[in-house]
């Protein structure tokens, strides 16, 4: 029987000077940001944010300083991703090189890619995507289509993926295709290449989403060139390093904060005087969200002292994302005669534009359904 | 977790599975008188007992290990109450006595001060859960016109007894007083609150072990039981109700354990407001899947599913149901401010982590 492991953290005292410095740094940055667009969280773009932001040495700052990083740990990392979150920074520039496509160049990356990537990203002026879906393989990844063929020099691809989250901003894109074997071979024979995006054959698409917002994307691949050195790792091995890499985006407190803007906006409105269906509400709403943190903050401890925690970063996704899901409905079920609408702009916006954005919680990084699949396996029942 | 933590956890994890026929019989008087000599000879109703009055000087992270396998093997005696009312004892710097000390949760009390003597006479009604014939003291928490006291009452003074056992059938006591004369009296800052969370801490970590056994049972039971021509456990629908049950047995252990920290470190009364909520919140999810995923055998008496979901619907009531902690907390945080929101929470959090 599996036994879970959620020992809370030593968090070092180095990290409150740290959060201080960057609580100030938002605090100027961001004096002019109306709440419904810190609502966006890591779906809000800026290149100067980023830029700045890079600047200070908080993007990239577990890597080592060769490659623009700041050799600091993974908990510090923590602490900024969860005041930028809770802030609600325009992050969407730096957001996906930062959380993942960095440590991936990092394991499986050629030195050439490295050294030409890496400092830029923690610059905060090159902007990863990464592309896993496409028409015809969603939750099912092994489908995928896209492929490369050997050339001199490199490889050739030709296919397309689609809602690809950050692709119209973005320079470069970590792309799973299929290097070898055919469909029916599943996960065998699937490699990483990284696509310059402004190739010849490129051809992004922007696709809008449901809060009118356009920062997902089709992406077609027409006889793309892609030099040897942009394979990360060895070829046919790229399912394996996916997953290890996705391993790395799941318990972050991007998984739980989606929607604190919501609740900082509801507490904020409801005021000392609420009502007792508001005021229980927001205690169950606290006692939900410490708990995701104290999880959260537990997972990113074991990570950082080379534990496993494998299942428990799944459960924390899971449970995140749910939380956070249910936050617009739960609030707007309570808004009351106490609360009217002229007093309460901003909360109104901010629940507008998160009862819309809502429902993609619990689908991006795999969604429920796969992510309760796991969880089942970890349990041993498959 | 240190050695000596571990070594408390792994013996009172082998003492409740060797005790596990007598914890399970219900009603075995013979089997309980036993389990609770054992219990007593280990030592454990001495856990949060300073070593200088011959305790085992344990922190709440100690008590944790035992509250959680109180709760994972549903020990039906009320060891964990009889370790806070010694240790509330200590808090009250009033000397130890032998035999049993239950905690006691009081009502219409009224203390009164012989003028002549001095001494406190006590009127009210005592809500206890104790075990056994012994001769017994209750340890109550008063708040009256002088302030908040602990006051240790006798079992004998009662003018009348009313036995109302919890849903999981354990002998639960409701005591009425009459100018009871008092055995001690000490007037203790917050000692009904102290109380109060001390017994959510106990609630909350058994909850934890309790959700976590029955998450073992859930598993074993559908790897087993065959329908269709396979286990039950091979369908989907089943996978994720599983699943869902394991996400609320891990929060529930991961708040649990965040409170405890909390409390040995310091004042952690949002701590174990927030944590005792999240317990009580998972306790109708995690029961109803468990149940469905049972079917009939786990309605039974024979099966022993019941032991911990009626002890789980107890003790969601059990010092502070929901509605009382989601007011709690939301009163709090509302009186703080939006503002102080974030910051709040993370100061809670970091302090929690030390």
């Amino acid at each position: 029987m599996y036994e879970f492991k959620f020992d809370p953290v030593e968090m070092h005292p180095c990290t409150a000077q740290l959060r201080t410095e960057v609580r100030e740094f938002l605090r100027v940055e961001l004096a002019q940001m109306l709440p419904q667009d810190r609502a966006k969280t890591w779906f809000g773009f800026s290149a100067d944010f980023s830029r700045k932001f890079g600047a200070r040495g908080w993007i990239g700052m577990t890597w080592p300083k060769k490659y623009g990083g700041q050799e600091r740990s993974a908990l510090e990392r923590y602490v900024i991703v969860e005041e930028l979150l809770a802030a609600g920074a325009p992050v969407a520039a730096h957001w996906m090189a930062d959380r993942q496509t960095g440590e991936l160049l990092l394991r499986y990356g050629s030195d050439n890619a490295k050294n030409r990537f890496l400092p830029a990203i923690a610059r905060g002026e090159l902007y990863f995507c990464v592309g896993l879906s496409e028409p015809v393989a969603g939750s099912d990844l092994a489908a995928i289509r896209t492929s490369a063929v050997r050339v001199s020099g490199g490889w050739q691809v030709n296919g397309s993926k689609i809602w690809t989250s950050g692709a119209p901003h973005s320079h470069m894109m970590s792309t799973l295709l299929r290097t070898s074997g055919s469909i029916s071979s599943r996960h065998a024979g699937l490699s990483q290449l990284i696509i310059d995006l402004s190739s010849p054959g490129v051809t992004v698409r922007p696709i809008t989403d449901q809060t009118g917002d356009r920062h997902f994307a089709e992406v077609f691949f027409t006889d793309v060139f892609v030099p040897d050195d942009m394979l990360l790792g060895n070829e046919g091995e790229g399912w394996q390093q996916v997953n290890a890499e996705l391993s790395l985006e799941r318990s972050g407190p991007e998984r739980y904060l989606s929607c604190y803007r919501l609740i900082e906006e509801f507490v904020r409105a409801a005021g000392p005087q609420a009502s007792l269906p508001v005021v229980t509400l927001v205690g169950e709403i606290i006692s939900e969200m410490w708990t995701l943190r104290q999880m959260s903050t537990s997972v990113t401890g074991q990570l950082s002292s080379g534990g496993t925690p494998a299942l428990e970063a799944i459960i924390v996704k899971d449970l995140g994302s749910t939380f956070e899901q249910s936050l617009p409905p739960r609030i707007q079920a309570v808004l009351g005669a106490e609360m009217p609408p002229s007093q309460t702009v901003p909360l109104h916006a901010v629940l507008n534009y998160l009862l819309n954005a809502s429902p993609s919680f619990s689908l991006r990084g795999g969604t429920r359904e796969i992510l309760r699949g796991m969880i089942a396996r970890g349990l041993e029942l498959r | 977790m240190n050695t000596e933590r571990m070594l408390l956890a792994d013996s009172v994890s082998r003492l409740f599975a060797d005790l596990e026929a007598g914890i399970s019989a219900r009603n075995d008087d013979s089997a309980l008188k036993a389990c609770w000599s054992e219990v007593d000879k280990l030592g454990l109703l001495q856990t949060l007992v300073s070593e200088s009055v011959g305790g085992f000087g344990g922190s709440w992270l100690d008590a944790f290990e035992v509250f959680y396998r109180l709760g994972q093997f549903a020990v039906p005696l009320p060891v964990g109450e009889q370790v806070l009312a010694r240790y509330l004892l200590g808090v009250a710097d009033i000397d130890f006595l032998s035999g049993q000390v239950a905690l006691g949760l009081c009502e219409n009390v009224y203390l009164e001060k012989n003028i002549v003597s001095g001494a406190w006479n006590f009127t009210g009604n005592v809500h206890a859960k104790y075990w056994g014939n012994e001769p017994r003291f209750l340890l109550v928490a008063v708040s009256g016109l002088e302030g908040q006291c602990f006051v240790l009452l006798s079992a004998s003074q009662a003018t009348g007894i009313c036995d109302e056992p919890n849903l999981a059938g354990e002998m639960c006591s409701n005591l009425q007083f009459f100018l009871a004369p008092v055995l001690e009296l000490r007037f203790v800052e917050d000692a009904c609150v102290l109380l109060h969370n001390a017994g959510a801490l106990l609630r909350t970590a058994q909850i934890a072990g309790a959700l976590e056994a029955i998450l073992g049972l859930c598993v074993d039971h559908v790897q087993q039981r065959e329908q269709f021509g396979k286990p039950i456990g091979t369908f989907q629908a089943i996978q994720h109700q599983l699943a869902l049950l394991a996400e609320e047995a891990a929060a529930v252990k991961c708040a649990a354990q965040s409170a405890f920290r909390a409390a040995s470190i310091g004042e952690a009364g949002f701590e174990v407001a927030a944590a005792k909520l999240r317990a009580n919140r998972a306790i109708t999810p995690a029961t109803s899947i468990a149940h469905q995923v049972h079917g009939a055998i786990g309605f039974t008496m024979e099966h022993s599913l019941h032991r911990f979901t009626q002890r789980l619907w107890s003790w969601r009531s059990d010092f502070g149901n929901d509605r009382y902690w989601a007011e709690q907390l939301g009163k709090l945080v509302l009186m703080q401010g939006a503002e102080h929101l974030w910051s709040n929470l993370i100061q809670r959090g970091d302090n929690t982590n030390g």
